[in-house]
């Protein structure tokens, strides 16, 4: 909205064209987005609270987390909200990859939201029905993913990248691609829900992997660069780059009001939607390998849940004290804290060997 | 209650990690 204001006036002053250097407004997006969200959070944060939308903690879980009993949650609204309005401020909006992943980050937000809504509001513990969650997930994933297919014209646009590898490509079919955008998007929205669990844990790696997409977005959207390093061009996926800093801003100073002691959590409404924008800017960026690579953590802690029920469903054993894996460490003597950071090392690892993957192939 | 002590080394460090953007961000916008 401001780029095209911007736009206008400089046709008449000149210093106004500076708003059209993409890096300036991804900087200005960042900054716009903390801002919203520490200018919003504590009002959040207090409407919260006196609606009494209060977590309820699974009872089965560590025994030092009943203190968390009563914390509001639902705080990832505060996110989405900041997001959709840093973006459409920011992001040139004639550009379709923006208004892909925002409907995506706003699609998994609604689903979040009916399901954290009827669990703490209606007190229905089951919430929304699991059934009908992936079911709605797969709606918003399998048309993500339709719709990318029918509107690319390059053949870049849909080959699977091998990172690491020169020119290493895998040109996909159309159901092979589907297939992936839909696993990539429904996976990542999961995996991120299943990692928050502990207090900050699954928002810093967010900001992290966003804010290494924001790099990707911008190298495969400028001619230059992407044929410098080797990546694929997609023409306008450059505007990517506004969203993801616009989530890192707003997961930042969500990051303020969730650290340890939370007073606040974003819940599904959150959690689904972010690991969504990720999935989906990592598709429009060719990145699928890259962004498995760089959400390990993500990845482990959905393992770790998939590899508990399976052995306890075939040999009746748990493999782990119990799962998601962050809870095994805590009944393990790491403090809360302890397993928090650790997972924030690791996950700044992984994000470190995904950003190489640009110059190392 | 927004300023717990237990959280204030997240807080620093999120406000060290915005100063260093800042100062990044010199890099281009000059």
């Amino acid at each position: 909205m401001l780029l095209w204001l911007f736009q206008q006036l400089g046709q008449d002053i000149r210093a106004f064209n500076v708003f059209n250097y993409l890096t300036l407004r991804a900087v200005l997006a960042t900054l716009t987005a903390l801002t919203i969200s520490f200018i919003v959070g504590p009002a959040v944060i207090r409407k919260l609270t006196a609606l009494k939308i209060g977590q309820s903690v699974r009872s089965d879980g560590p025994q030092t987390h009943l203190v968390k009993a009563g914390t509001p949650t639902m705080g990832g609204a505060l996110i989405l909200v900041s997001v959709t309005v840093t973006t459409l401020l920011w992001a040139d909006l004639s550009n379709e990859y923006v208004w892909v992943a925002l409907l995506t980050l706003i699609g998994f937000g609604v689903i979040g939201w009916v399901d954290d809504w009827r669990k703490v509001v209606e007190k229905n513990s089951r919430g929304l029905p699991s059934r009908w969650k992936y079911f709605w997930q797969s709606v918003i994933g399998l048309a993500v993913a339709v719709y990318l297919w029918q509107t690319a014209t390059l053949p870049e646009q849909t080959a699977l990248i091998i990172p690491f590898l020169k020119y290493a490509t895998v040109t996909l079919s159309a159901v092979g691609f589907i297939l992936l955008t839909y696993f990539v998007i429904v996976g990542s929205s999961n995996a991120v829900n299943l990692t928050d669990g502990l207090d900050g844990l699954a928002i810093l790696p967010t900001v992290m992997v966003a804010s290494a997409l924001a790099i990707f977005a911008y190298v495969a959207g400028n001619a230059v660069f992407s044929k410098y390093l080797g990546v694929p061009f997609i023409p306008g996926a450059g505007e990517l780059a506004v969203f993801c800093a616009a989530m890192a801003g707003a997961g930042l100073a969500f990051l303020w009001f969730n650290a340890y002691p939370a007073e606040v959590f974003m819940g599904d409404v959150g959690a689904l939607a972010l690991g969504a924008a990720l999935g989906v800017v990592a598709v429009i960026v060719r990145q699928e390998i890259v962004l498995f690579i760089m959400c390990g953590v993500f990845v482990v802690e959905t393992l770790s849940v998939m590899v508990q029920v399976a052995s306890f469903k075939l040999t009746g054993k748990r493999v782990f004290r119990m799962a998601p894996i962050h809870h095994h460490y805590e009944l393990k003597g790491w403090k809360e804290n302890q397993v928090v950071v650790r997972f924030w090392i690791i996950s700044m690892m992984l994000v470190l060997i995904g950003l190489s993957s640009l110059k190392l192939r | 209650m927004l300023w717990r002590h237990q959280n204030l080394p997240v807080r620093f460090w999120i406000i060290s990690m915005m100063l260093v953007l800042i100062g990044l961000s010199s890099l281009k916008l000059r």
